[in-house]
């Protein structure tokens, strides 16, 4: 029988989903990992069949996405999953950067976490991607809502799996639960005003409705709304207080997992509602003074950020707070509205996956070989762990963004886009974020590789398919520093999509 | 049939994976280490005959989308650039076995880095001579700052670290604020950022877009410590003597002015330089930088810092030919890259000759130090005449054209500059060696524990030897030195 | 809009306030949790109000008769928030027995002094 391609959107959530209800019932000891590892492996081969499904399909009619009415009922009355370039790409991302952190968390996993409760962890671990991905590929405003929350329930619960290392992880998912409550419901907030004013949750039908009514103060309300939930969710500088102890006191898989992939699904919220829901022509949510509080936002999360990373005391909070900053970089493209710009700032979302996630990695195989990851222990790792250690610095370059790294490519998009639409302060900024970052960075290399090395016991050896990942992710980023043609088309493609232009 | 340009670039790569891979086994390093810098000669030298007949050679690395690409090619000025590196790469690489091994016995600590970092610079210095757009140059330029950054920091010592966050401080800093700005918006304004002889700028940017972009660029070059960017070459004078060499008479400070040469006759565009207010701001700044550091190197006892000092002088020699861009003066800068570089890794070898033999620091502990070290203190003086551009010596040439390109310039200030500043060279290099032959040795002088010395270690001996010597027959026989350099005149003019 | 729901808007902004005030101001992590419940009840109630209809029944088709009756969908949706609510106080009230248990209290601003103390411990270790 031959596979039928349409049925590709629902299993993204199906596969997770079920694999989910599974691990607490079959995941003991090994098999939790087992179960995990081959669910995510087979959702990035299904989210990635879709990417160049929707690929071919939008090279021959550009703007194209796939549709799938759920159990049948067609929108805009049932639910509809909807899958543009943008989401398909970010699922892939998410999916692929699941798997690569299952395949890198067992030992981690083993160590950190309890055996009783493994089987929970993984559980969680396959909602926690379940609502990830429901998140991107849905139609319906209201199921964003509610996938928002399953994903975040799911990930308080793994954030305070951290407790065994340290109580502080305790306290961190509390903050980042009760804040990110509010984020949501603030959201729910938002998409309550909509559906007061259109009457539908389908986004594109409360688009078309928008298209006619006047922007009034529901409107108005709504956006507002909107925009400071996503704003938490996405950790935009000031609503970034809950990230830096929740990335730094999880368990390192969450952690990586988190940082890969968690606050890109809020950005891509952003722009989803921003960019499908709410852009009435003439209107648009994104300009004038939107764009210059926005705008100082990212600028202060780059700067702030930059510089908050360069007094951190270990390095899981030095990169929590360099995603502080990055995470400014993304939004600030997608905040003035040009295309070349939204390309790097997609661009920037996929590269900065890919970095930041094989950044947590080592820092979890730090967490694994030396029980920490404070900078004064870290003295001479050079020496004492040369391929770790290498493999950080090359994830630092990346995050000064030197040529040569992927960090580089998103950065040079983002400078013309910037500048292009005539920001030169912003561009500015986004330089000056480079140089700051060089700070930051360099601090561990000083630690690593010019003071003798330290006397922290090592407990465990480094095993390969710890550093698989690691090599992967970062090699990863290397090529497409160098050799980045395919993914720069597939974002500008998407960027063109999701702003409707049409090339 | 893999493309020279690549090669080139894949060989010092190929040993800086060695020289990592091979730490255990270090005799076999050791023959690689001499093995890799012949082979890439090989290569370079291969490519001579197509550099010579003007010949197009390029190869594509990457695409980024939108036009852009990291792509390499072949031209006459960054031929110039790769057979200096390469030949001093040999010359260097047996002065380090003499070196550190002469001071830090032969299983020094970190060498793998140090050998590592070594090839890594090699690498980006092809691959900035073969750049063929502003993309590529970019990349390759972060690339060597990075690289570098292990060898200025080798000892390890706090002072080390201090001098290594200056230099990463302002390379990184003014390429990333500057030469960065500036490459997006040539990208903007003009559409291309691939080079092309006569520049791209033409017709496509107003005058004030024009002199921004030569503002942004020539100070976004730190590597040509043009003031106010000087700072970090004296303070990287903390590393081992073989990588000060390195650092400041190859690959780093060479990449700077080779970047603006290359900026100027095919970014810019020479006769957009000519008419623009930003190349003569540039011009003044070099000219000063000139005369400030040459009146410095006089007052600085330690002999390092003096070398330092003009090598800061020196380089604006060059920014300062780029930003008159009249043809004699691109061509005596480009001449000069290869010139000066013969002259000065010659004074920085002797310098770390004689601290190997005696470990002596400071010129005034140098009286008499010829009776001792003949060969050293000779190629001294042949290095100190090469640097000052008298005759019968290689830096002749360079500094003959330079100043002709003044002349064609009407620019009697520049070539007061550049007269005046060689006559400082004499007061500040010259007595150095003739003091060394003539004066009479102080009974105090001697280093604690090295009062008794000869010559300093064939391996440091036979490098510097080969280096003046180098600068003696470029008098003589300028020959492909000089034809690219009347090539790249050809295409300025 | 009938009276009904001018004081049902009221009455949702006054108790989705005391909720966040009741979040922000008061340390007990427990007091905490029941503010952010109070706030969330809060917006189930402005859903409720948003689906009511001027002399509308319960929504419950009949033959044969027309009357105007209750939007059903932002109920039903309420639910699912409500679920969403009730999950979200669970974990939470877990996890504060959680911090009672490494703490030994759930006093926020004790939490803090105790996490600063130990840091400035290990800083000095």
């Amino acid at each position: 029988m031959k596979p039928d391609p349409s049925m590709l959107p629902v299993l993204i959530v199906l596969l997770p989903l079920v694999g989910g209800v599974l691990a607490p019932i079959l995941g003991r000891g090994i098999f939790g990992w087992l179960l995990a590892l081959i669910t995510t492996g087979l959702t990035t081969f299904v989210c990635a069949s879709q990417l160049l499904l929707i690929q071919a399909q939008n090279a021959l009619t550009p703007g194209f996405s796939v549709s799938y009415p759920l159990g049948g009922w067609p929108a805009p009355h049932g639910i509809e999953l909807k899958i543009d370039l943008l989401s398909a790409l970010l699922a892939t991302l998410v999916s692929g950067m699941g798997f690569m952190v299952t395949l890198f968390s067992r030992q981690g996993v083993d160590d950190e976490i309890p055996s009783d409760r493994r089987r929970f962890f993984w559980s969680l671990w396959l909602l926690a991607i379940t609502g990830l991905l429901g998140i991107l590929i849905t139609g319906d405003a209201f199921n964003v809502y509610v996938l928002l929350e399953i994903s975040s329930l799911t990930i308080y619960g793994l954030i305070a799996m951290g407790r065994q290392r340290t109580k502080q992880a305790l306290t961190a998912a509390l903050n980042y639960l009760v804040l990110g409550s509010v984020g949501a419901s603030f959201i729910l907030i938002a998409i309550g005003l909509l559906y007061a004013k259109t009457g539908t949750l389908n986004m594109a039908d409360i688009h078309a409705k928008l298209l006619l009514a006047p922007v009034d103060a529901t409107v108005l309300t709504a956006r507002a709304f909107l925009l400071a939930g996503v704003g938490l969710k996405m950790a935009l500088f000031p609503l970034h207080l809950w990230m830096p102890a929740a990335y730094s006191t999880a368990p390192s898989a969450v952690a990586a997992l988190l940082a890969a992939t968690a606050t890109k699904v809020g950005i891509y919220m952003g722009m989803r509602f921003i960019f499908s829901v709410f852009a009435v022509p003439g209107d648009e949510m994104l300009s004038g003074g939107n764009v210059l509080i926005i705008g100082s936002c990212c600028g202060a999360a780059i700067f702030f950020g930059s510089l908050g990373a360069a007094r951190q005391p270990s390095l899981s909070l030095l990169l929590a707070y360099s995603s502080v900053a990055q995470i400014g970089y993304i939004v600030v493209g997608m905040t003035v509205g040009h295309i070349d710009a939204m390309t790097g700032s997609i661009l920037h979302m996929v590269f900065h996956a890919l970095m930041k996630g094989g950044l947590f990695l080592c820092a979890g195989i730090l967490i694994y070989r030396l029980g920490t990851t404070r900078l004064e222990d870290l003295a001479g790792l050079g020496q004492r762990m040369p391929w770790v250690s290498a493999a950080i610095v090359v994830g630092g370059l990346g995050m000064i963004g030197i040529p040569g790294t992927a960090g580089f490519v998103s950065k040079f998009y983002l400078l013309k886009g910037l500048i292009l639409s005539g920001h030169p302060v912003l561009a500015g900024m986004v330089l000056l974020g480079s140089v700051l970052a060089a700070i930051y960075v360099w601090r561990f290399v000083e630690v690593a590789y010019l003071r003798p090395a330290s006397d922290t016991p090592l407990r465990n050896g480094l095993p390969f398919e710890k550093f698989l990942p690691v090599l992967i992710l970062l090699g990863a980023s290397i090529l497409l520093g160098i050799q980045p043609g395919v993914v720069v088309d597939l974002a500008r493609d998407a960027a063109q999509q999701l702003m409707g232009v049409t090339p | 049939m893999i493309s020279p340009l690549l090669l080139a670039i894949l060989i010092p790569a190929f040993g800086a994976l060695l020289a990592w891979l091979l730490k255990p086994m270090r005799p076999l390093r050791n023959l690689f280490n001499l093995v890799i810098p012949a082979g890439l000669l090989a290569v370079v030298l291969s490519i001579l005959p197509e550099a010579l007949a003007g010949e197009e050679m390029t190869f594509t690395i990457g695409e980024l989308g939108s036009g852009l690409s990291f792509a390499l090619a072949l031209t006459p000025l960054g031929m110039i650039y790769a057979l200096v590196a390469a030949s001093l790469w040999i010359l260097n690489t047996i002065y380090s076995y003499g070196y550190m091994h002469g001071l830090y016995g032969i299983d020094f600590e970190g060498q793998e880095r140090y050998w590592c970092a070594f090839a890594m610079a090699i690498l980006s210095a092809m691959g900035i001579a073969f750049s063929a757009n502003m993309l590529t140059l970019f990349l390759f330029y972060e690339v060597m700052t990075f690289s570098t950054w292990p060898l200025v920091t080798h000892t390890r010592k706090p002072e080390a670290k201090r001098s290594g966050r200056i230099y990463l401080g302002i390379l990184v800093g003014s390429s990333t604020l500057f030469m960065l700005t500036a490459t997006v918006l040539t990208w903007v304004w003009t559409g291309t950022l691939d080079f092309k002889d006569g520049g791209i700028l033409n017709g496509s940017t107003t005058a004030g877009q024009a002199a921004v972009l030569i503002l942004l660029f020539f100070f976004g070059t730190g590597k040509t410590a043009i003031f106010p960017l000087h700072q970090w070459l004296p303070n990287a004078m903390v590393a081992p003597t073989p990588v000060s060499a390195l650092l400041h008479a190859v690959a780093v400070v060479k990449a700077g002015v080779f970047t603006v040469l290359k900026i100027s006759t095919e970014l810019v565009g020479t006769e957009v330089m000519r008419g623009s207010w930003g190349a003569e701001v540039v011009a003044w700044f070099a000219a000063g930088t000139i005369l400030l550091t040459s009146i410095i190197a006089l007052t600085r006892p330690e002999l390092k810092a003096r070398l330092a000092y003009s090598t800061i002088g020196q380089l604006n020699y060059i920014v300062l030919g780029a930003a008159v861009a009249f043809p004699m003066a691109i061509e005596g800068g480009a001449l000069h890259i290869a010139m000066h570089a013969y002259g000065k890794i010659t004074l920085f070898f002797a310098a770390g000759a004689i601290y190997v033999a005696s470990h002596k620091t400071r010129v005034d502990q140098l009286d008499g130090i010829g009776r001792r070290m003949p060969w050293t203190m000779t190629a001294f003086m042949i290095g100190s005449l090469s640097t000052l551009g008298l005759p019968p010596m290689g830096g002749t040439w360079s500094k003959w054209l330079l100043c002709v390109g003044m002349i064609e310039a009407h620019q009697w200030a520049f070539l007061i500059t550049l007269l005046l500043s060689t006559l400082l060279g004499l007061g500040y290099l010259l007595p150095i060696p003739v003091r060394a032959f003539f004066a009479k040795e102080r009974a105090d002088a001697g280093v604690k524990g090295h009062e008794d010395h000869g010559e300093s270690p064939w391996a440091c001996r036979i490098p510097l030897i080969l280096s003046s010597l180098a600068c003696l027959i470029l008098f003589f026989w300028p020959g492909i030195y000089a034809q690219l350099a009347k090539m790249i005149e050809g295409s300025a003019s | 809009m009938s009276l009904f729901a001018t004081f049902n808007s009221i009455a949702f902004v006054v108790i989705m306030m005391i909720g966040l005030y009741t979040l922000i101001a008061r340390q007990n992590l427990v007091k905490k949790t029941l503010g952010l419940g109070l706030f969330q009840t809060g917006i189930f109630l402005m859903y409720i109000t948003l689906g009511v209809r001027d002399g509308g029944s319960a929504p419950i088709l009949q033959e044969g008769t027309d009357l105007a009756y209750s939007n059903p969908l932002p109920h039903v949706l309420i639910l699912t928030a409500i679920v969403v609510s009730l999950s979200t106080m669970a974990v939470a009230l877990a996890l504060i027995i959680g911090v009672r248990e490494e703490y030994g209290t759930i006093e926020a601003d004790e939490i803090a002094t105790i996490d600063r103390a130990e840091a400035k411990e290990d800083h000095e270790a």
